[in-house]
């Protein structure tokens, strides 16, 4: 078995460029068939899937061992397309990336509102494919069996719309905060506390769904590939800790949180400042779980 | 010129590690401090593993208890498959099957990803950090341009290792199966220029369990195993939602019954 190569720059870019589709996937899907209740989920899901695929790529490239011998290199990752995954994975985040920007551009100028829902329909084909790519590009390393699972590219698809939900909820209550400037919309709809609670909440009823389907696919994945070093390196080995991590405070703790929410009436406040740190907590847990497959994988 | 290939015949080894000195000269690999193999089974093997330095080495390998122990050596490296996964893997074409039988690879267009080191099913490419590139046995293709063997396989004073033409090396294997007798390279991946003849499992001597298909293959099967696994989940999700959309109806058409 080879040492491992890959690390937390690119456990980092998994997690980003998972989310970062995700992101566009939750802004764009409010945006089309939110009947314009959710415009400004639509606008968070632009603005924060640019700035989370653009900070993937940077961690992409600086793990790149040849960066600093061949810097402009990097352009040569285009050439072996459509046989190397990666080469077919260069060019769909490329692409998403434009997409990403285009849309975020037009949201900030308020322009034409039938194309950016053109876009958004591209850019949703596009950030499934870069979220799903993720996935699919360790699938394909036959060296890591670990990996070698047809549930491991869901298992990010799932995760990177739910931290992608989380994200553009983050991200509303930064804009709206920190940046107003950059987007009056954000600061006059989080003026109006009984909305915000209100999407918030049903944002929390959204996404007990996909939560118990994360559950449930990285339960089937680790059952897949049961029997290889990482299988048990995750479970009871020297990565247990992280993912049991992952497990309770990334996602049981979103769901409890989500269900308490969906049961019980909470006063506003408590569901802004409570979805927000389940969602925090969603991000972390994300995070993790590139990282601890990552390394189970090349273990 | 022909595809050329050569046959490892296990039985014929006698663990001189000429084939091991050999690739350091003709390649210019330098000296490395090594470890004691903590396997015991395999504490005699040094190097233990590839590395920039170490393009081949030979495994020693003990097979049996007490009595009916008996050493098998084997010698491994990158064993050029037919369809190469690292060449199918690297984004840069950097990496490529030639004609003739080696996978060569061109530093020039490499980025430095380490795709190829995860992605081949041999666990055979090591990146070297301090020339920033990729190294593993190269088949000595400036030796074989010039009707020379690969220099181990010169080296081998008991002709376990052999250069022939790769249709020669997969029929004799195949011949060696037929007669009871182990291979590895004739199916592992879909087929390797290296093909090793052995009176013991290679599952014994540690070489990893490859299926029979090559990279292409693989990846297709891989891809229609996770769009199947898409189709069913949207099957289901869709039919709950559906279940749910309908139940909530009857509750309410319930209620405005009562």
């Amino acid at each position: 078995m080879s040492e491992p190569v890959w690390g937390i720059l690119i456990a980092t870019y998994l997690f980003l460029g998972g989310m970062a589709g995700g992101a566009y996937i939750i802004g764009a899907w409010s945006d089309l068939f939110g009947k314009g209740k959710y415009e400004v989920l639509a606008r968070s899901g632009a603005y924060t899937s640019l700035i989370s695929i653009l900070a993937g790529l940077v961690f992409l490239i600086l793990d790149l061992k040849r960066l600093t011998v061949a810097p402009f290199s990097v352009l040569n990752a285009y050439i072996h397309f459509p046989v190397s995954i990666m080469s077919v994975g260069t060019w769909i985040i490329s692409a998403f990336t434009v997409v990403a920007l285009l849309t975020t551009l037009l949201w900030l100028l308020n322009g034409n509102r039938i194309l950016i829902k053109f876009l958004e329909i591209l850019g949703m084909v596009l950030g499934f494919s870069t979220t799903a790519y993720t996935g699919i590009l360790l699938s394909y390393a036959r060296g890591r069996p670990f990996w070698g699972s047809p549930l491991l590219p869901w298992l990010f698809t799932v995760s990177g719309i739910l931290t992608g939900l989380g994200l553009t909820v983050i991200g509303i209550s930064i804009i709206a905060k920190i940046m107003p400037r950059l987007d009056r919309n954000f600061f006059e709809f989080f003026e109006q506390r009984s909305k915000v609670s209100q999407m918030f909440k049903s944002i929390e009823e959204y996404s007990i769904v996909p939560t118990f389907l994360e559950i449930l696919v990285v339960i089937l994945f680790i059952g897949t590939v049961w029997g290889t070093n990482g299988s048990f390196a995750l479970v009871f080995g020297d990565l247990s800790a992280f993912f049991w991590i992952y497990l309770v405070i990334g996602l049981l703790v979103h769901l409890v949180l989500s269900l308490y929410n969906y049961i019980k009436s909470v006063e506003e406040n408590t569901i802004i400042f409570g979805s927000l740190v389940g969602f925090a907590l969603v991000l972390i847990g994300g995070f993790i779980l590139r990282y601890v497959i990552l390394i189970a994988g090349q273990l | 010129m022909m595809a050329k290939a050569v046959l490892v015949d296990l039985r014929r080894c006698i663990g001189c590690r000429s084939c091991q000195v050999a690739c350091k000269r003709w390649n210019d690999r330098g000296a490395t401090a090594t470890k004691h193999n903590p396997d015991p089974k395999l504490e005699w093997t040094n190097p233990s593993d590839f590395s920039p330095q170490t393009y081949t080495y030979v495994r020693f390998v003990k097979v049996g208890k007490g009595e009916s122990l008996k050493w098998v050596f084997a010698k491994v490296q990158c064993n050029h498959c037919i369809e190469p996964g690292c060449a199918t893997a690297c984004p840069t074409t950097a990496l490529i099957k030639t004609k003739e039988g080696p996978v060569i690879y061109r530093k020039e267009l490499c980025i430095g990803c380490g795709y190829c080191i995860n992605a081949c099913p041999f666990g055979v490419p090591r990146f070297d950090e301090e020339n920033k590139a990729i190294e593993k046995c190269t088949f000595c293709p400036e030796r074989l341009s010039e009707g020379l063997e690969p220099a181990c396989v010169q080296a081998c004073p008991t002709d376990a290792l052999t250069l022939m033409s790769l249709e020669e090396a997969r029929r004799k294997a195949a011949e060696a199966e037929a007669k009871g007798l182990y291979t590895y390279g004739l199916h592992e991946a879909g087929g390797t220029s290296w093909i090793y003849i052995s009176e013991t499992p290679f599952t014994e001597l540690g070489f990893p369990k490859v299926g029979p298909e090559a990279p292409a293959a693989f990846n297709l099967r891989m891809l229609e195993n996770i769009s199947i696994i898409g189709a069913v989940g949207l099957i289901a999700m869709g039919g709950l939602w559906l279940y749910s959309k309908r139940r909530s109806k009857l509750e309410e058409s319930k209620r405005g019954e009562s």
